[in-house]
């Protein structure tokens, strides 16, 4: 509308522009009510990001407060070799977990849909039990289960198979596989739950009138199913990559970064400057190298889900 | 093209609280190139029939037959059978022209260029050429509707299914639609199965209705057919808008050989031939349509009766008068000059061609007096 005739408009009705105050006054109830909110995240949140942010341009360590030092933190960052390896590392560790967990949640999702609805509703909630599990349990049973010493996969291999077992979480690449493998079982459940949802969510008719035109199962599902998928699988990719570049808990009860430092994530590498080293600010600086991969992710999706919507117009 | 046939076609739900009849037994033969329309109230078996044709279902009992062939084995991909459904089922993803293309290039090995010369040829006929190359989110519910409709002519079927496809339009739109499906069907000539619940557009639209109801076949016939010659009490009151007025009655006789029936609030002599016809004193149900009604003052006190006016409906053609008589609705359509006011007491008379009677126990029909019925069961010889 043009500001002529908004102007007209008023002007024939005898209407006054609304100003800030204005909606203030109209929605102060709104306002008190969001009030208590805002402040906690203030203290909680954005306070302490910028807080965060300051310190990477420091030398804080725990307990002892720092000067300004300019970007000495970033150069230390980038001149650092095991940096270097965590964040390769951390890159290929959320690749894997994440492509992982969204082959495993889509199977689970597929098996899911095709039960009776009786037995639906247990079977998912066994199926998913990995995710709400809590991650250090998680890493505990893997423990068991990889372990050289008393781990049981080791042992049926050489019971079993009268081989000597690869020391899973120590020997080559056998630690990467492990650590990628076990995080995907933690959280494949969560790709499955947003799948069995939108696959709840395909008209039946679609597959009949596929049917009826000549498809067959596999036709089907790739021309029914499959496009009906892919908000959802954008959504789980953007999610997921977020969470598993701070994956923490589980890794590092595994391998704790080691041998050595072979499996060195950048969470747990973060972790170890913050809390061994007690060097503060430079945590701090890893943590912005992780969110920079976060965001970057989060991006890409963004723009692709942009895309995407496009999809159906 | 295609002859359907269903041969005691019977199809049982197996539920948690234990089986449910769907259809029972429903043996029904339909020539090439019919139009024939289910019709009945929600939960009548008639979608249930129509999976079952196209192979959506499986069919517990009976044999269907597509040209002779039994089918009941047979997947819906090889029946050559094309359905319309109420949600339309388009492909989101795909464009107008890739939904309607689907199914050619699936069944058919005809190539690309001839599949889309096919495309266009349909979605012509269907006025829907210049939204090709849109996708179904952004498209009207009666262009969608096109649409689905395109996909199943695209393909030249044997036989065409249609489940509620007008339902989710506009009531305008859905006339018009209306006698455009007729169109098409009177131009491809192909077999064409329609399910709805509205009785209007199977009246409009059909070679011959079936009535289902409970699963079971009431009857099959012409639109005229049934209107004028509806089988049971069920298909007089389903078919026909306002709906059949029902009145139990006595079927007295005197010694002079006349015949009185006898309602609660109402009396009506019938003639001779009607007695005869009957075969004697019964109990009945008597039945005249809304529009075999008339309000007429000097009509003659054995074959009129009073009622009050309970409210009036003005359509703009016609009246539909809503009557009490001796606590019963009655419903009345008259043309629009008359227009009785609200608790009037009005004299309603009607002609002995236009009564229907029906077996009180049964519901069957035993006698249309209308004029334009043309065989069995009974029908009154008009009067001198």
């Amino acid at each position: 509308m043009s500001q002529e005739t908004a102007q007209h408009i008023r002007q024939k009705y005898g209407l006054e522009e609304t100003t800030l105050m204005d909606r203030v006054r109209e929605n102060w109830i709104g306002y008190l009510f969001i009030v208590p909110t805002f402040v906690m995240f203030t203290i909680l949140f954005y306070y302490p990001i910028v807080r965060g942010v300051f310190l990477t341009f420091t030398n804080t360590r725990l307990g002892e407060a720092g000067s300004f030092v300019g970007l000495e933190n970033y150069s230390w960052l980038l001149t650092n070799d095991l940096f270097h390896f965590a964040f390769g590392w951390t890159l290929a560790f959320v690749f894997g977990t994440t492509l992982l967990q969204l082959v495993i949640g889509l199977v689970a999702a597929l098996l899911l849909s095709e039960l009776r609805s009786r037995w639906r509703d247990w079977t998912s909630a066994i199926i998913m039990s990995p995710y709400f599990s809590a991650p250090l349990a998680g890493g505990v049973i893997w423990m068991w289960f990889l372990n050289s010493d008393f781990g049981m996969l080791p042992m049926i291999i050489s019971d079993f198979l009268g081989v000597q077992a690869p020391s899973f979480l120590a020997d080559g690449i056998w630690p990467y596989v492990s650590l990628i493998v076990a995080q995907s079982w933690h959280d494949y459940g969560y790709a499955g739950i947003i799948y069995a949802a939108a696959i709840v969510g395909i008209p039946r008719e679609q597959y009949e009138a596929a049917a009826l035109a000549g498809a067959g199962r596999l036709r089907r599902f790739r021309d029914v199913t499959l496009p009906h998928l892919v908000t959802p699988t954008i959504i789980i990719l953007a999610l997921r990559t977020a969470w598993n570049v701070a994956e923490f808990a589980q890794p590092f009860e595994l391998t704790g970064g080691g041998p050595g430092t072979r499996t060195m994530l950048m969470s747990i590498l973060t972790y170890e400057t913050a809390y061994v080293n007690l060097q503060f600010s430079r945590a701090y600086t890893l943590g912005m190298a992780m969110i920079l991969v976060s965001m970057t992710a989060a991006i890409f999706y963004v723009t692709v889900i942009k895309d995407e919507e496009e999809l159906y117009v | 093209m295609a002859r359907v046939e269903f041969d005691n076609i019977t199809k049982v739900f197996e539920d948690t609280s234990g089986p449910i009849i769907a259809v029972e037994e429903l043996s029904l033969d339909i020539p090439d190139g019919e139009f024939v329309v289910f019709v009945g109230p929600s939960g009548c078996g008639k979608s249930t029939t129509l999976r079952m044709l196209a192979g959506l279902e499986s069919i517990t009992d009976g044999e269907l037959r597509l040209n002779g062939e039994p089918v009941n084995n047979v997947s819906p991909r090889d029946r050559d059978i094309a359905m319309v459904f109420q949600s339309y089922a388009l492909y989101p993803h795909k464009t107008v022209r890739g939904n309607m293309g689907y199914g050619l290039s699936l069944s058919t090995d005809l190539n690309d260029e001839e599949v889309d010369r096919r495309v266009v040829e349909a979605a012509e006929m269907m006025g829907i050429e210049d939204l090709l190359d849109k996708k179904p989110g952004s498209l009207s519910g009666g262009q969608q509707q096109r649409v689905a409709t395109g996909r199943a002519i695209v393909r030249e079927p044997a036989v065409f299914l249609f489940d509620e496809p007008l339902s989710n339009l506009d009531a305008q739109l859905r006339k018009h639609m209306r006698t455009e499906l007729s169109r098409i069907h009177s131009e491809l000539g192909i077999t064409t199965i329609y399910v709805t619940h509205d009785q209007e557009e199977a009246m409009t639209m059909a070679d011959r209705i079936v009535i289902l109801n409970d699963g079971q076949l009431q009857q099959v016939g012409s639109p005229k057919e049934v209107y004028y010659r509806p089988a049971n009490t069920f298909v007089a009151d389903f078919i026909g808008s306002p709906s059949m007025n029902f009145f139990d009655v006595d079927l007295e006789v005197a010694s002079d050989g006349t015949g009185t029936l006898v309602g609660n609030g109402f009396t009506y002599s019938v003639s001779d031939s009607l007695v005869d016809l009957v075969g004697g004193e019964g109990e009945y149900i008597l039945s005249v349509r809304p529009e075999n009604l008339n309000v007429d003052p000097s009509a003659p006190d054995e074959r009129s009766f009073e009622a009050t006016v309970d409210v009036v409906e003005v359509i703009g053609s016609d009246n539909f008068i809503y009557l009490d008589v001796a606590g019963k609705e009655c419903r009345l359509r008259a043309p629009s000059e008359v227009e009785p006011e609200e608790g009037d007491v009005i004299t309603v008379s009607f002609d002995e061609a236009d009564l229907h009677l029906f077996d009180r126990n049964t519901e069957e029909a035993l006698i249309h007096g209308h004029e334009r019925a043309e065989s069995s069961p009974k029908m009154i010889e008009s009067e001198a």
